[in-house]
Order: C-alpha cells, then sequence, then structure tokens
C-alpha cells in the first residue's frame, strides 16, 4: 500500500510527455433528469495544472464531485465514462470504503469555503493530524507534530500557536492555508481545488494562488482547478477546458487560449472582463446576450447556439463535435461548427 | 462646483462587549474620519478588501447606520440634522442596490410590489404607481409583464435588474452600489455593468460604487477612493491612480490583481500578512505592518491625507518620494 510504485516524475519536466495523473474520458453525471456533466475527457500530467473554467450550471463543479466519488447517491449518479487516476486504476465504480482510502490521500481536496468544510468544534491542529492518523496510520503525538509541520509549509506563522486554534479564531485566508495543509498532508499526486480563492480577497488570493503554485513544484502533484475566472487561469493553469452547459467546448494551453480564443463562448467571456478602455461615454463591455441556459431545457444542437452571434443553420441540428480546428494547431480541442473541416466558410 | 454628497470627517464606531458581564472590552473603528465627495453625474468608487469599511461607510452616507461623528451634506442639506420624515423625504433622492440579488428581494413579493413598494412609503397614488413600475420595468431591460411575477422566476442578472428598478424609483440623483455584479456570473456582469453605466448617463445619476474588482473599478469609474482599516489611504481620477498608484497599499492591490494576460503573471509580487484586527489596529500608519517601505514615522504617527497633485490625496509619510520618482512606484519582486 505504499506509493513507491508508483513513477516519481519531476515537476519540471514536459507535462506532455508524462503518464497522465488523471484521465477521465466520457464522464456523464445526471441529476435526476438534469445532465450535469454530459460526455467530458481530459487528462492531468504530473506537475501539470488544468483549469476548468465555466459558468454556474457548467457542471464544473460536478466534475469535480463525480471524481471524488461524492455524488450524493440519493441526488444523481455517474451514468459513463472512466475516472483513472494512476497506480489506483479505475475509480468509478469503487465501493465507498476503497474510495475513502483514496481521498485525503492520494486525492487532496480543497473547496471554496474553508468555514463550511473545516469542522467548527475541533481544533485545527487535530483535523490535519486526523488526515495523517487515518491515512499513515502515525500515533497522536507525531500526527501533531507532522500536522505543526504542515501549518508551517503553507505558510502559517506561529504554527504551533496556530494549531491549537479553532476555525472561527483564524481569518479566511488562514483557513484556506489549514484547507491546503490537510489537502497536501499526504503528498497526494492529485489535488483537486474547487474555487479555492473565491471567497478571498484579491491580496490573499494573490498569496493563495503563490502558495499552490509554490505546493505543486514541491510535490509534482497534478492539479484540477475550478474557477469562473479567466484572469485566474491566466495565472496558474498551464491547460484549460471551458465548459458550458455540461460540455467542454474548448481546450488549450493556457497561452493559446487566450491569445486566439476559438469558440465563440470562450471570446465572449474574456471581451466581458473589463478593463480600461478610453473615457467618454457610451463605453460598453461587450456581452454575450442570454443567461446561462437551463439544463432541463437544453436547445437541440450546439448548446451555446440561442446566445451565439455567430450561429447558422447547422448549429441548431447539430451538436459540433469537440475536435482539432480545422485551421491552425492540431493540439487544441473546440466544439464548433465554425471550426469543423469542411463547414465553415 | 458643489458636490452632490459631501461627507467629512465621518466617523462609524461600535463597541464590543465581551465576557460574562458584557463589558465593553473596546471600540471598532470601522469608518474612522473619512472625507469624500461625490459630484453630479460622477462615479466615485470606493475600493478595498473585506473589513476596511467600504460597506459601513456606505450605510452611514443613507443614515441606515447612524454615524457617531462627522459631516453629511446632500444636496445642500445637512442629513444628521434630520428628523425622521424629513430623512425619510431625503431618501427618495438618495438610494441603494445591494450586492445579492437574491437576499435583497422579498420573496413574497411579485416584482411589481418590490418596485413600487417605494411608491407607497412615499405617498404615491395607486395609478402613480402602476405607471412607474411599468416604465422602470422597462428601464432596466425587462417588461411590464414581469411585474406579476416572484423574485424566484427570474435569473440572478434579471433580479439584479429589478433591485436597480426599486433604486430609480422617485427619482434618485445618488444611487449606491454595494458590490453589486460581483455575485453575478461573468456574463451576466457585463450586461448590468453595462446597463448601470446606460442608466448614468440617461438620468444623469450619480454612483458611489463599492466594490473590489479593481479592472471593474477601472472601467466604470470616474475617481477612486482606496480605503484601509476605516480610513481613505488614496483618492484620485482614475488615470492617475492607475498610472501611477501613490500608496503603497494601491500598488500593492493592484499588483494583487490577476491579469488577463498569461505572460503577466504576478511573479509572487504578493504583500505580506493580512489585514489587522481594527479592534487593536496597528500604531501609526494602519499598513505599516505590512509595508515594504515603512520608515520609523510610519509606526508613531498616523500620516494626514496630503494632496500631491489636484485631485490626488495619498496618506503616506512618504509619499512625496514616490511622487517625485513615478518610475520606481512599484513594490520590489519578491519582497
Amino acid at each position: 500500500m505504499h506509493e513507491g510504485s508508483i513513477p516519481i516524475v519531476n515537476a519540471m519536466s514536459d507535462p506532455a510527455a508524462a503518464v497522465p495523473v488523471l484521465e477521465v474520458s466520457g464522464l456523464r453525471t445526471r441529476f435526476g433528469p438534469l445532465r450535469a456533466v454530459d460526455g467530458v475527457s481530459f487528462a492531468v500530467a504530473p506537475g501539470e495544472t488544468l483549469c476548468i473554467v465555466g459558468e454556474s450550471g457548467s457542471g464544473k463543479s460536478t466534475v469535480a464531485l463525480s471524481i471524488m466519488g461524492l455524488i450524493p447517491p440519493a441526488a444523481g449518479r455517474v451514468e459513463a465514462g472512466s475516472i483513472h487516476l494512476a497506480g489506483h486504476g479505475e475509480l468509478r465504480g469503487l465501493a465507498d470504503a476503497a474510495m475513502a482510502a483514496i481521498r485525503g490521500r492520494a486525492m487532496g481536496m480543497i473547496f471554496q469555503e474553508p468555514m463550511t468544510s473545516l469542522n467548527p468544534v475541533f481544533k485545527v491542529g487535530t483535523q490535519i493530524a486526523e488526515v495523517v492518523r487515518r491515512h499513515q496510520g502515525m500515533s497522536r503525538a507525531a500526527a501533531h507534530d507532522r500536522a505543526v509541520e504542515l501549518l508551517r509549509l503553507v505558510g502559517v506563522p506561529s504554527p504551533q500557536m496556530r494549531a491549537l486554534d479553532y476555525p472561527h479564531q483564524l481569518s479566511g485566508g488562514m483557513r484556506q492555508r489549514v484547507m491546503i495543509a490537510m489537502a497536501i498532508a499526504c503528498d497526494p499526486m492529485l489535488i483537486l481545488a474547487d474555487e479555492p480563492t473565491t471567497a478571498l480577497d484579491v491580496t490573499i488570493q494573490a498569496q493563495i494562488l503563490a502558495l499552490i503554485e509554490e505546493l505543486k513544484q514541491r510535490l509534482g502533484s497534478g492539479i484540477v482547478f475550478i474557477t469562473h475566472d479567466l484572469r485566474v487561469v491566466a495565472q496558474i493553469a498551464q491547460t484549460v477546458c471551458v465548459m458550458y452547459a455540461g460540455v467542454v467546448v474548448e481546450s488549450a494551453t493556457t497561452r493559446a487560449l487566450l491569445r486566439t480564443p476559438l469558440h465563440p463562448y470562450t471570446s465572449g467571456l474574456m471581451a466581458s472582463i473589463p478593463a480600461a478602455q478610453p473615457r467618454g461615454t457610451r463605453r460598453r463591455l461587450p456581452v454575450i446576450a442570454g443567461t446561462v441556459p437551463n439544463l432541463a431545457k437544453l436547445p437541440g444542437g450546439c448548446r451555446f447556439r440561442s446566445r451565439c452571434p455567430k450561429a447558422f443553420d447547422l448549429c441548431a441540428e447539430v451538436e459540433p463535435p469537440l475536435a482539432p480546428p480545422a485551421k491552425g494547431d492540431p493540439d487544441r480541442l473546440v466544439r464548433c461548427w465554425l471550426h469543423a473541416d469542411g463547414v465553415a466558410a | 462646483m458643489t458636490p452632490l454628497l459631501d461627507v467629512a470627517d465621518l466617523a462609524v464606531h461600535f463597541p464590543v462587549f465581551r465576557g460574562p458581564l458584557r463589558r465593553k472590552a473596546g471600540t471598532v473603528r470601522a469608518v474612522d474620519g473619512v472625507s469624500l465627495q461625490v459630484f453630479r453625474g460622477e462615479t466615485l468608487a470606493l475600493v478595498g478588501e473585506s473589513g476596511c469599511g467600504k460597506s459601513t461607510l456606505a450605510r452611514a452616507v443613507l443614515r441606515l447606520q447612524e454615524p457617531s461623528a462627522g459631516q453629511l451634506r446632500f444636496e445642500g442639506q445637512d442629513l444628521l440634522r434630520l428628523d425622521r420624515r424629513a430623512m425619510k423625504a431625503a431618501r427618495r433622492r438618495m438610494r441603494m442596490v445591494f450586492q445579492d440579488p437574491h437576499a435583497s428581494l422579498n420573496p413574497r413579493l411579485r416584482a411589481g410590489e418590490i418596485v413600487g413598494e417605494a411608491f407607497d412609503i412615499h405617498g404615491c397614488t395607486r395609478r402613480e404607481r402602476d405607471a412607474g413600475v411599468a416604465e422602470l420595468l422597462t428601464l432596466v431591460g425587462l417588461g411590464p409583464e414581469h411585474a406579476a411575477r416572484f423574485p424566484h422566476e427570474f435569473s440572478g442578472g434579471q433580479r439584479q435588474r429589478i433591485g436597480i428598478a426599486r433604486a430609480l424609483a422617485l427619482h434618485p440623483s445618488l444611487v449606491v452600489c454595494d458590490e453589486p455584479v460581483s455575485a453575478l456570473d461573468v456574463s451576466v456582469q457585463a450586461q448590468i455593468v453595462n446597463l448601470l453605466m446606460e442608466l448614468q448617463e440617461r438620468l444623469g445619476l450619480s454612483y458611489l460604487f463599492i466594490s473590489h474588482d479593481l479592472h471593474l473599478v477601472e472601467f466604470i469609474a470616474d475617481r477612486v477612493a482606496v480605503m484601509y482599516l476605516g480610513r481613505i489611504v488614496e483618492t484620485a481620477p482614475i488615470q492617475s491612480l492607475y498610472a501611477a498608484p501613490l500608496h503603497p497599499y494601491t500598488q500593492a492591490l493592484l499588483a494583487a490583481s490577476p491579469s488577463i494576460d498569461p505572460d503577466r503573471r504576478h511573479q509572487h509580487v504578493v504583500p505580506d500578512g493580512e489585514v489587522p484586527s481594527p479592534l487593536s489596529p496597528p500604531s501609526g500608519c494602519a499598513f505599516h505592518p505590512r509595508c515594504p517601505f515603512a520608515i520609523a514615522n510610519c509606526r508613531a504617527e498616523m500620516p494626514p491625507l496630503l494632496t500631491l497633485a489636484p485631485g490626488h490625496d495619498v496618506r503616506c509619510w512618504r509619499a512625496g518620494e514616490w511622487a517625485a520618482a513615478p518610475q520606481r512606484a512599484a513594490i520590489p519582486v519578491g519582497s
């Protein structure tokens, strides 16, 4: 049960060449009649940060919950697809006990709101120690020492004292550092971070993003980072998947995606980010018309077409496949007829 | 030109009670001697991190929170001398848009009732009200047919439109917007920002615009006031603030604001530490424990708000040095 069998890959090596830590393919998750995630595939290499970006209802958080095996059985289920974690094989369909042994050990998790993810009645040191005691069978004293060491590692000042604090005694930024300490307690090969900086102020967000980057370099873990903010993507990701209404509409390296967005949704999202503009009246932000569609009433064909300024007949009839663009970089993928072979004018 | 809103030395202090006997343990100076002006037709942005007192200041401006000290003049009236009835009349002209459109609309009222409530409170007739509601809903991009629906039947962006329509009833001159788009999806934010700007141009509104998003502020505002721990540390027109921020805290905020350009990642240019507790603020300049340029004087004495250029005020002992050499006005990499 030791992770020694897994090849340790240098974080600085080319992520594309390495064996992926996590490979998700054809993932479909349904809540009752709603297909929250409708066929999502991606892979994360060691030392790579993959951002999944999307608005509310895009299915990005459901992807994370599906990977962690935390879709409540009463509410929904992972219908199809495979979730392959290096060294642990297929996670989908794994029994709860086996999944619980992987979560927190091979897979670290950081959530948006640390106040609701931490237990308010236990000291933070105890909560971090519990992770290492459970997964690595350390003694109480050794686990406490390890908790203090982890707090120091994530930049909590005077960690011996802070370990004895309760969550409510810490600031939002410090609580998020505690969450990160728990996530990395067992040197996970994969870290899932779901909007970890959304509830934080900008200066604290910058600190936490820098910390996550530093820990990734040190541990060589792969990171799946879920966010709604393309500016955070620009700061932290190597690769990006843009999700819309349950599917990936575009994926590429961060630079390629932000320099030349191909999907009309991606370029619309980028254009609607406020930036300095010439002064004077009548300045306006470019907008994406309409709102995120209701998953229960998805239009046929392309899911974005009702809001798309470039939609044409074919978009209403057939959903475009996620495929390399007809012209340009074969390494990127886009789900749009405008970029499909022999379709667009 | 007389300002529409003139806030002078405004303070809001909250007593803190602790222990079994609820003894007074101290005072949180949430807003501590703030002066600012909002002129007709302009947008003044108030930026700062959580806990800096920007929302408390906004509420104090409308006397939703009673100020502890200071002066408040709005359209030439001294608001703090008004009795309840006169204050109610004054509030027709100063309204507020809240952050969370889910929490700020009564779920049991129809959109028409929410928007029309102001007409009832201020004694308008039924016909005035119905006409007003239809006009307001159209103005914010909804339609009169939406008046009969309940808040849960609307999307987040539409709900914020209702919140804006409610604020615009009775023709206000000042609208205080407290983080009006931060709870919305990115693609919807832009729609609401455009609506606010369009309404400002059509109706000649002034906005006191509270936000933590410096990119949005750069787009929407004419002037900015930066708050830190209950005080204004820098006020400037948009162009000078973004081109040459003079207060180290403003510089840190701008450095920490992520850029959309992947080639301009912040090279760990991160201000150390966190906002200190307002219950026991640091001596001298409140920013000195986090400031890479702090000198002895910063620990000893609170710097005054100094005017270094027309319209550009800074509360920093060393601001004169930064202003003299603007090219070095940036936090050193790897601080």
